[in-house]
């Protein structure tokens, strides 16, 4: 680019003023010219900065006097810029700033590269040289826990069901001692006996259920670190999946023979249903064995009845829904006895009232059927009859009687007879015409 | 040309990228070390509470181990309890003796009861009990007033853990009383029944 020379200072002196016109010109001038290079005025006198100073210190008696040099004249010659200077400048900047770019590139690649064989769990590249990574080992570690605890809760639930069969086989015993401590048709010293057997049993109970509680009242769950914050019911729920998963296993380990195994296939259905099953664990979870009333801990132990293994829940169903047939009978005595105070005592033939002579009962169905028949020395054996209808009627026991046609006859001795079949049907809820609905 | 004074020379736009790719390598790897060094925490932490649930799973072994050996026996009996309440299969042969047992004993000169018709049914599915299966039979019996409620009792009472007799339901009882009417009182009463009955067992794995 050429050069070109700037005007020279002491032909354009600055102002008096200082209204910084020089520069402007100054400016003016580097813009024509789009040159930025320093160039010293060859027409210029050449007198040095110190002779300048030194000619100023001449003091003024001498009688020589001198003009005031102005800064600009000090300073010299604006500096002037070259473009080629400054590509070459800008050029080597780029370079190194490419450099910088592809270093912090560089970087960055090894921090990520780093980072990524160190944390993700499927890099297993290096594995066979340099062993897993943090990850993988980090992710093997809170899977061994977890194995680790899962096998001791399997332990544990195991053990668990244990009690439970225990309980299971001592509340059958339990219920008839108690059955037997609360008739009244028991003997002093049967009572005695049975309220003895019901201490013994009662504890040993408690004592089962309390090693129930104890295991329940573990937490399933054991805290490992995890890279999302997890809540203590996922927790739980987590290793409950676990436990069934490895239960579920255990079982699949046993199919191959079923006949040789059943038993212990059965162990582990049981086991899984017992894990499955929050209500009933919550249920023994929250009895306080040591407070507990009588009347509770039977209601306890009919839950955990329930609850029980396949067979003994179904053995409990089928026995809950049979009747007692003497119970019955003896409820049609009763109701009987509200009509005729007598009945059954074998006096039918000089007092009269009713005599059954058959029963026919079915429980599938649900219906009664008493064939007998009645005697009264008045007339009114409609009546009598009446009666007996409206309290069996009125029984909560029964409901639904159908007897709309009534006979008599008057025997030799004055006396009415007559010949009857009550069909009804055994009550199992409430019905509006009992006297005393069940509830109460 | 680019202006020397524009901050948007190409040796700026590298700075600037330069300073972005080192202040995110800078962020994620913080982060990235801050879970580097947690997961090795967590590793270290785990690896000393392994060992302690290790010991903690080996003695719940060796203990569960001793119960379970404990209640082998009493297991044994249980299922022995279980099976005779609710056998394998509709094993009628052994509920006929089992009948024949109560009838036996209980027969007696001024107390008789007398079975004289027994006679089974083929056994089926209970549908609203998955898993077992009933076997209907009847029997014709004639007895006192007295052991016709003892047998009342005897199936009223079968089921039950405590005596392991196997678990029958009467569905239909069918009586009369031979002398003319009902006379509560007088256990030696003669009565005639004819039952329905129901006797219960686990439906077989393998179809027969």
């Amino acid at each position: 680019m050429p050069e070109e020379t700037k005007p020279n200072a002491s032909q354009n002196p600055p102002a008096a003023n200082g209204n910084g016109s020089t520069a402007a010109n100054g400016d003016n001038a580097s813009k024509e010219s789009g040159t930025f290079a320093i160039k010293t005025p060859t027409d210029q006198p050449k007198v040095s900065i110190l002779q300048s100073l030194l000619s100023e210190s001449t003091p003024q008696g001498s009688g020589t006097s001198k003009p005031m040099p102005s800064l600009t004249s000090l300073l010299g010659p604006k500096p002037t810029f070259s473009q080629t200077a400054f590509d070459e400048i800008e050029k080597r900047r780029l370079r190194f700033m490419k450099a910088v770019f592809r270093f912090s590139v560089l970087i960055g690649l090894g921090v990520f590269g780093f980072f990524y064989t160190q944390l993700d769990p499927n890099f297993t590249w290096l594995a066979d040289t340099l062993g897993s990574n943090v990850t993988q080992r980090f992710e093997t570690s809170n899977t061994e826990l977890k194995k680790i605890k899962t096998d001791l809760n399997i332990i544990n639930f195991r053990t668990a069901k244990y009690w439970l069969d225990e309980i299971n086989s001592q509340i059958d015993p339990f219920m008839a001692q108690a059955e037997i401590a609360k008739s009244q048709y028991s003997t002093q010293s049967a009572r005695q006996n049975a309220e003895s057997e019901l201490q013994i049993l009662g504890t040993s109970i408690k004592k089962a259920l309390g090693e129930v509680q104890r295991i329940l009242n573990q937490p399933l769950g054991v805290d490992t670190y995890s890279v999302t914050p997890i809540t203590l019911a996922e927790r739980e729920s987590e290793f409950e999946n676990l436990l069934k998963d490895a239960l579920g296993k255990q079982k699949d380990a046993l199919t191959g023979d079923v006949k040789l195994n059943k038993d212990e296939i059965r162990i582990f259905d049981n086991v899984i249903k017992f894990v499955e099953n929050k209500k009933f664990k919550d249920f023994i979870r929250s009895q306080d064995l040591a407070k507990i009333a009588e009347a509770d801990f039977a209601s306890l132990l009919t839950k955990i009845r329930e609850q029980a293994t396949d067979e003994i829940s179904s053995i409990n169903k089928i026995r809950k829904a049979r009747l007692d047939w003497a119970q019955m009978i003896q409820d049609i005595h009763g109701v009987t006895r509200k009509a005729d105070f007598y009945y059954g005592q074998g006096l039918f033939k000089t007092v009269g009232g009713f005599s059954f002579n058959s029963y026919i009962f079915n429980s599938k169905e649900g219906k009664v059927t008493v064939g007998g028949s009645t005697k009264t020395s008045d007339s009114k054996t409609f009546s009598f009859i009446a009666k007996l209808v409206d309290n069996i009627e009125k029984s909560p026991k029964f409901k639904n009687i159908d007897f709309r046609s009534f006979t008599k006859s008057r025997d030799e001795t004055g006396d009415f007879s007559s010949v009857m079949s009550f069909n009804f049907e055994i009550q199992t809820g409430e019905d509006s015409r009992d006297d005393i609905p069940l509830s109460n | 040309m680019t202006s020397p004074q524009s901050l948007l020379r190409t040796s700026n736009l590298y700075l600037a990228l330069a300073v972005v790719a080192l202040a995110a390598t800078l962020g994620i790897g913080w982060l990235k070390f801050n879970v580097l060094q947690a997961e090795e925490q967590a590793v270290t932490d785990n690896e000393s509470r392994r060992g302690e649930m290790t010991d903690s799973l080996t003695k719940a072994e060796t203990s569960y181990k001793t119960f379970a050996e404990q209640r082998a026996q009493r297991d044994a009996d249980f299922s022995k309890l279980i099976a005779g309440i609710l056998p394998m299969d509709e094993n009628y042969t052994d509920l006929t003796r089992a009948l024949d047992d109560f009838f036996a004993e209980n027969d007696k000169p001024n107390n008789p009861i007398l079975q004289s018709n027994l006679s089974f049914s083929k056994g089926e599915l209970v549908v609203s009990t998955p898993g077992i299966s009933a076997l209907s039979f009847s029997m014709t019996i004639e007895s006192t007033r007295d052991n016709f409620f003892k047998f009342l009792q005897f199936v009223n009472e079968s089921g039950s853990l405590a005596n392991g007799k196997r678990l029958m339901e009467i569905n239909s009882i069918n009586l009369s009383f031979v002398n003319g009417g009902e006379v509560v009182q007088d256990l030696t009463q003669k009565i005639n029944f004819t039952v329905g009955m129901t006797a219960y067992y686990q439906t077989p794995k393998v179809a027969r």
